[in-house]
């Protein structure tokens, strides 16, 4: 049975959404620029966009690494100068850490930790999504409820999701020199 | 991710309904960039991450899961605070309607909606351009509400309130608490000082409030629900209650008040339909299946083991 877009949105929210912050993590010692973690993991989300059915993927998380994971193997193959031991390692990595069985308990957000994240959020914005979610109104009819414009209202709630996803997917800031150490880390194991 | 993809990306996750032009948009906006479709879908899964801790979609049934259902923290007493805040409190209240003891009273309400009043109770009732707010003072009453979601239905019992858009529930204040029970749809409850939570109940789901504790007992019974509801019907539903509880419900009816000689009597569990407002017929039920002696007076029916 085909997913449809909603379908696929829920499944990824639940599924790809709460490991992108460890994705971002695991990339940021692998590779040189944050530039270059956004690109991966965009083209992460292209490809799930891209996805006519999620059933047969039974781990989200295993799904999504190994897909950066190959991307990154092509852009180090691709590169002039590559550190042999990077690769060696990439290849290490495949199934090793991603399927332990507490990440896979780990599956969704912390109940938690969203909410903590919501109420970073004003009580306009908070409002907007509740009538949303609850009511199923429009932005339109937000906006009339609210006394606001439509475009405030627009404004409001996006900035608000950019806020939110960027408190639920940024990676940890990286010390300087955290890329060595997470390789030291890796190669003594 | 680029700002301005990010951007884009988010504004068109939360556009909806899109219409024909709008559709149309978005469909150039996807095809101009193939990041964009990967964009809206991050957009999108953020956003359901959002509704989804909001009001968490009910979990496969029978599985009552309070811990899922909940919205915790100060971000739920936000939540609450805000259905406050678009509501508004007006102290201007409407009609008063009231039952007395024996009474169950169905009243029409001018936007369509049915409130059932149960025996000595007593709701206000303040219809506007934007709201629909009931004060239940005393008792109980059941909802049948009628969909309008430009004016949420509020009830207001004390120390617990309860929210819907088109649904059908009920509530039911004592002193000791307030219980509130869904039939139809869904709706949304809290306790009038929460800084604590609110909860989503759904068809089949009840709440029960009780002073000092802002957090409601939760669970799912949809079939005591109904039987419970047997008072719309003027009739008294037993299903494995004991007499003790039976005859407290027909008390709380009728002024011939049934009165039990034998506390041990009050332990054994009854069957059966019963009109509410027939006391005595219960009563001679009782006289012909169990060792019960029955003598009736005007005000009171006395119940004691046969000698």
């Amino acid at each position: 049975m085909a997913t449809t877009r909603e379908e696929l949105a829920l499944w990824v929210g639940r599924e790809i959404l709460p490991h992108e912050r460890e994705l971002r993590t695991w990339l940021r010692r692998r590779v040189t620029t944050a530039s270059d973690v956004d690109d991966i993991v965009q083209e992460c989300y292209c490809r799930l966009a891209q996805l006519r059915d999620v059933q047969h993927i039974e781990n989200g998380r295993a799904y999504l690494f190994a897909m950066a994971r190959n991307m990154l193997q092509q852009q180090l193959k691709a590169a002039r100068v590559v550190h042999l031991e990077t690769i060696a390692e990439l290849d290490a990595a495949r199934g090793s850490d991603e399927l332990s069985p507490e990440r896979i308990a780990s599956a969704r957000f912390e109940l938690r930790r969203v909410q903590s994240a919501l109420e970073t959020l004003t009580e306009r914005a908070r409002r907007i999504f509740l009538l949303r979610r609850l009511d199923g109104l429009s932005q339109k009819e937000i906006a009339a409820l609210l006394d606001v414009s439509e475009t405030v209202v627009e404004n409001d709630a996006s900035r608000s999701l950019r806020k939110l996803l960027h408190l639920l997917t940024d990676p940890e800031p990286a010390a300087p020199g955290i890329a060595q150490e997470g390789r030291a880390r890796v190669r003594s194991r | 991710m680029s700002d301005r993809v990010e951007d884009e990306a988010a504004r068109w996750a939360l556009r909806h309904p899109l219409d024909a032009a709008g559709q149309q948009a978005l469909e150039g906006w996807l095809a101009a960039d193939r990041r964009h479709a990967g964009a809206l879908l991050r957009a999108q899964a953020a956003l359901s991450v959002i509704d989804e801790s909001l009001a968490p979609e009910a979990p496969a049934r029978p599985m009552v899961r309070p811990s899922r259902r909940w919205l915790l923290g100060a971000a739920g007493g936000g939540l609450a605070a805000s259905f406050a805040a678009i509501i508004g409190l007006p102290r201007l209240w409407g009609e008063r309607l009231a039952t007395a003891k024996g009474e169950i009273r169905r009243l029409p309400l001018s936007d369509g909606s049915i409130a059932a009043l149960d025996t000595d109770s007593s709701v206000r009732v303040l219809l506007s351009k934007d709201s629909r707010q009931i004060a239940l003072d005393r008792g109980q009453a059941w909802f049948q509400v009628a969909k309008d979601r430009r004016r949420p239905f509020v009830v207001d019992a004390g120390i617990a309130h309860a929210r819907a858009v088109g649904t059908a529930f009920s509530v039911h204040r004592t002193e000791t608490g307030v219980q509130i029970a869904v039939t139809e749809g869904v709706v949304a409850v809290w306790a009038t000082d929460a800084s604590g939570a609110m909860s989503i109940l759904h068809a089949g789901d009840y709440a029960r409030f009780e002073a000092g504790n802002p957090n409601p007992q939760i669970g799912s019974a949809p079939a005591a629900i109904e039987r419970a509801l047997a008072w719309r019907e003027g009739e008294v539903s037993l299903e494995g209650d004991t007499l003790r509880s039976a005859i407290d419900t027909f008390n709380r009816y009728n002024h011939q008040q049934l009165v039990l000689t034998d506390e041990a009597l009050g332990r054994e569990k009854l069957v059966g339909l019963f009109k509410i407002n027939s006391p005595l017929d219960f009563a001679q039920t009782l006289e012909a299946t169990l060792d019960v002696q029955v003598t009736a007076s005007a005000d009171e029916i006395l119940l004691s083991r046969k000698k």
